[in-house]
């Protein structure tokens, strides 16, 4: 089953093409990754999905609803978390998961006892009533994924999710998204980092605008006869496809 | 002095790119000037009268005759009983009502006298004594031509008024000159505060003071363009005064530019010294904006008097640079006064602004 | 639900900056104690310079006479009129009278004579005002000194009576003013920064992959500053009521429906600006535009029947206007709904429309 369909969506700013004529499925409960060099359209085609931009041209179900007409229907489904940092720095840990979980429409019990669990899981017990701006930023990231899948949206969307954080955090960081993906929650996530693409079911390449292979890591590497995602991305990048 | 002009070319470009700011920058000033220069005056016109006769007599006719001529008054009601004062008054429909006695050519005649009572709106006092000083000199004037058949044996004292600089009691004369003082330090303290404040949030200050730059030079390369853009404005200003508002250029013009540039350095340097104080935009803003605004509005004799003020105030007012620019410019512009008759207000605000950029450099080296 | 979570938010951010709650407190505080004792356009204490060219003693009463007065600040007494233009130019005296030579010589035998006034009118109501009183002052002089050769005038009794404000009390007139210029500034301000730092911030974003709906988004915002301007009302309404005995003469539920309706509007109006912004810079000045307007044409400084025909016509689309009105018109004169229903309206139409466009024009996509 497909919870995402995507037919020649484009998008264009101007006479700039940002996303050109890309089409795809998502099945349920796999982790999806987009990947691609900064600028390559990742951002743009996944705000599309969130129904944060409107699209140029083509179509798409997200969840089951039209990209085009029930942009408010799929904010219900998914959870979203940005490259650029999304919780409130000025609320504090418990404030900001009471908050999200509050617009999302989680009832008060759910809520009471998932918070609990979510600052044992991720051992901030202690630090519920601090400022999230104090947190370390491989906290704020962790913190702000759970927050992100706290509702159980059916699909979590991550852009760039692991920017600028170790490579411990890193690793600990797609721990969680393999327990999430275990619950049913299909992961669609963007990176730049070649090596988080071995941790995808599937992956999309894309480069200026277009996606120039999907498949899952192993298929693409024996295709492009290639050690790792790296190289495959880099004979990619270069123009020498052969779809 | 390679790194301070590419400094300076990063801080245009910063304003460029940012073209509403920089419309907003340009056209506030104009619109502003222009508007209230036009728009506002506290010069009374277009009273309403309200006047309750109760029997018809000539010299009521004879006034209300003479009340419709002049140029204040205009009779809009005619009352037939006490009740209705209050009425209109609320609803705003007359602002004073003249209540003539009965019979009252009659009685005018009569040992007792005549009866007029007036009733004023005081609820805007300034209008109120304005509208009376009016209407008693209408008044006095009627009445005296009504009496000027009997003789004196006195000699008769008249006054001849003459209103120096502004014959025709145009408002603009004093608020071109007060706008000016307020929109001129309003943008240059927000601008240059933000500005800073920004690069401190952002967290690209740190990068600009391990850069090779002497501290100062990064202080001045803010500057520097705030200073050209204010020029801009300033000039815009001065164009649209004597131009489009009329306001006599009887001063020379480079005294005034003079004073100007030093109001405007005094007003840059105001933001540097909010910048070095505060960390975030917002409060930089709302502190520049929201704080500085009202002193500078109460405080600078722009719209109120500041001998009217109570004493401790009128002390206070001193500290307000908008006062010393306002009054030397209306006296340079208007009055077209020699430099010498402005060295007072000159040498405080060069005081003034020597003062906040020793300050804001010793507080932006501790930051350091 | 959503909108409660969405309060709670904004109420949780506001209360942990660091200088929110200081301001909302001191601000209104400080204009109060400090505005109505500064805005006063009485015009009062005017430096005068008197150039006597007659030594006589009737020249003397007069200078006697007029320094008694209240109005004004006798600064010297010169001999030549050169002098007194530089007093002018100098800036340390507003006003000239210049007593002729001989005056009391001319005045005994019969003869009229005329004494020069004149006037720094840069300020026109200060000039206005000025030579008016002086000239009052040199009339009833003149009166007394025709009084003692007998004239006979005819004899009317003029009594005057200020409705409202006896004492023609300029706090009555300035208080509800401030209370209003608090009102603009906060409830204006606040709100044309608050969508803009969460889009510097990013968090917009985060709100807009949210079921989060743009009517609940704005509704939330101005509703906070709705309770917000009433708290800061209320802080002002009691300092005026305290601090210089000013109680309203009419009905304060009036007012605070006219105040309410008033928030709604310049909340909606800074929330319409923080839409159209993107970046804290751009918010501030053109809030700051529209306040300078709303402050100096709305008729709180200067009255609208003043301005001249095209900017009163203008003022009918600045909301302040009808508050303004509303609120002197409660306060001192005890107006009620039935005298005031063309302000209610229009500012309730304005309010809508504003609030309406705010809601409308705030994106979740783009």
């Amino acid at each position: 089953m497909n919870v995402i369909e995507v037919r020649n969506l484009v998008k264009k700013f101007g006479d700039f093409t940002a996303v050109n004529n890309i089409s795809f499925d998502v099945r349920k409960g796999e982790i999806f990754g987009f990947l691609g060099a900064n600028g390559a359209g990742k951002t743009t085609a996944m705000r599309m999905l969130c129904g944060l931009s409107t699209p140029t041209a083509g179509e798409g179900r997200v969840a089951g609803y039209d990209i085009w007409t029930e942009a408010e229907l799929i904010k219900r489904n998914i959870g979203y978390m940005s490259q650029r940092f999304s919780l409130y720095n000025d609320l504090s840990v418990i404030d900001n998961i009471k908050f999200f979980a509050g617009i999302y429409g989680v009832d008060k019990t759910t809520m009471q006892r998932r918070s609990n669990e979510l600052l044992t899981r991720l051992n901030l017990e202690k630090e519920r009533n601090l400022m999230v701006e104090s947190l370390p930023q491989g906290w704020k990231q962790k913190l702000a994924f759970s927050i992100a899948i706290f509702h159980n949206p059916q699909i979590v969307f991550l852009d760039e999710p692991t920017g600028g954080v170790d490579p411990e955090t890193r690793r600990q960081f797609w721990e969680m998204i393999y327990e999430a993906a275990n619950q049913g929650i299909t992961i669609f996530v963007t990176t730049h980092y070649m090596d988080e693409a071995e941790y995808c079911n599937r992956v999309s390449m894309m480069v200026d605008g277009r996606i120039e292979a999907l498949d899952s890591p192993a298929m693409l590497k024996s295709r492009y006869n290639a050690s790792s995602m790296s190289d495959v991305f880099d004979i990619i990048a270069r123009g020498e496809t052969n779809l | 002095m390679k790194e301070f002009n590419a400094f300076i070319k990063k801080e245009f470009y910063h304003i460029f790119r940012d073209t509403r700011t920089l419309m907003i920058l340009i056209l506030l000033p104009i619109i502003l000037i222009m508007l209230f220069s036009f728009a506002i005056s506290v010069e009374i016109r277009n009273v309403n009268i309200g006047i309750l006769a109760p029997t018809n007599d000539n010299s009521i006719n004879q006034l209300a005759h003479k009340i419709e001529t002049s140029e204040y008054f205009n009779i809009t009601h005619w009352l037939n009983s006490p009740n209705e004062i209050n009425d209109l008054m609320r609803a705003n429909e007359v602002d004073l009502v003249l209540a003539f006695g009965d019979h009252f050519d009659q009685r005018m005649l009569s040992a007792d006298g005549a009866q007029l009572g007036i009733v004023i709106d005081g609820s805007n006092p300034n209008n109120a004594s304005m509208e009376m000083m009016y209407l008693m000199g209408l008044l006095q004037s009627y009445f005296s031509e009504k009496a000027s058949v009997l003789p004196s044996s006195a000699g008769s004292l008249t006054t001849n008024v003459r209103m120096l600089y502004n014959p025709q009691s145009r408002s603009a004369y004093n608020f071109a000159p007060g706008i000016m003082g307020l929109i001129l330090i309003l943008i240059c303290a927000l601008m240059t505060s933000v500005s800073i404040v920004r690069e401190k949030e952002m967290g690209t200050m740190e990068v600009l003071l391990i850069s090779p730059v002497k501290p100062i030079h990064i202080i001045l390369a803010k500057m520097i363009p705030y200073l050209i853009i204010s020029c801009f404005v300033l000039g815009i200003i001065l164009t649209l005064s004597f131009t489009v508002l009329g306001i006599p250029m009887l001063g020379t013009l480079h005294w005034i530019i003079l004073v100007s540039l030093v109001y405007i350095l005094l007003a840059l340097s105001i933001g540097l010294f909010v910048s070095n104080m505060v960390d975030s935009q917002l409060v930089a803003t709302l502190i520049c904006a929201v704080v500085f605004m009202m002193p500078i509005l109460l405080l600078s004799g722009m719209l109120f008097p500041i001998e009217s003020m109570p004493r401790f105030f009128q002390v206070v007012s001193n500290i307000i640079p908008a006062r010393w620019y306002i009054s030397a410019i209306k006296k340079l512009m208007i009055q077209g006064v020699e430099f010498q008759f402005v060295l007072k207000e000159f040498t405080i605000l060069c005081g003034m602004t020597l003062l906040l950029i020793t300050a804001s450099l010793k507080k932006f080296k501790e930051f350091i | 639900m959503i909108l409660k979570h969405l309060l709670i938010k904004e109420f949780k951010q506001f209360r942990v900056n660091p200088f929110f709650p200081k301001l909302i407190f001191a601000f209104p505080v400080m204009i109060m104690l400090i505005a109505p004792l500064i805005a006063t356009m009485d015009v009062k204490r005017v430096n005068l310079t008197i150039i006597n060219h007659d030594n006589s003693t009737t020249a003397e009463k007069l200078i006697k006479t007029i320094e008694a007065s209240e109005y004004f600040v006798l600064q010297s007494i010169e001999t030549s009129y050169q002098k007194g233009m530089e007093a002018i130019d100098y800036g340390t005296t507003d006003l000239l009278l210049q007593i002729p030579e001989g005056m009391e010589r001319n005045l005994n035998a019969g003869n009229p004579v005329e004494l020069y006034i004149a006037t720094n009118s840069v300020n026109s109501t200060k000039g206005s005002m000025g030579s008016g009183y002086l000239g009052n002052i040199i009339s009833s002089f003149a009166n007394d000194l025709t009084l003692s050769a007998s004239t006979i005038a005819p004899p009317i009794n003029i009594s005057v009576q200020y409705l409202y404000n006896p004492h023609l009390n300029y706090r009555l007139f300035m208080v509800p003013a401030m209370m209003i210029v608090v009102l603009i500034l906060l409830c204006g301000f606040l709100p044309a920064l608050n969508i803009v730092t969460e889009k510097e911030r990013g968090t917009i974003e985060q709100i807009n992959v949210t079921p989060v709906s743009r009517l609940q988004f704005i509704a939330s915002k101005l509703i906070f500053y709705c309770i917000l301007g009433i708290l800061v009302f209320t802080i002002t309404f009691l300092l005026g009521k305290s601090i210089y005995n000013i109680a309203p003469y009419g009905n304060i539920h009036i007012i605070y429906f006219a105040a309410i309706l008033f928030m709604l509007f310049i909340a909606g109006f800074g929330l319409l600006i923080s839409n159209f912004s993107s970046s804290l810079q751009q918010a501030i000045f053109t809030m700051f535009f529209f306040v300078m307007i709303f402050m100096l044409l709305s008729g709180l400084f200067t009255p609208i029947t003043s301005m001249v025909p095209w900017a009163q016509s203008f003022t009918y689309i600045l909301p302040p206007r009808y508050f303004v009105n509303i609120m002197r018109c409660v306060c001192l004169k005890g107006s009620g709904l039935a005298d005031l229903w063309f302000d209610f309206t229009m500012l309730t139409i304005i309010m809508l429309i504003t609030t309406t466009i705010a809601i409308s024009t705030y994106k979740k996509q783009n």
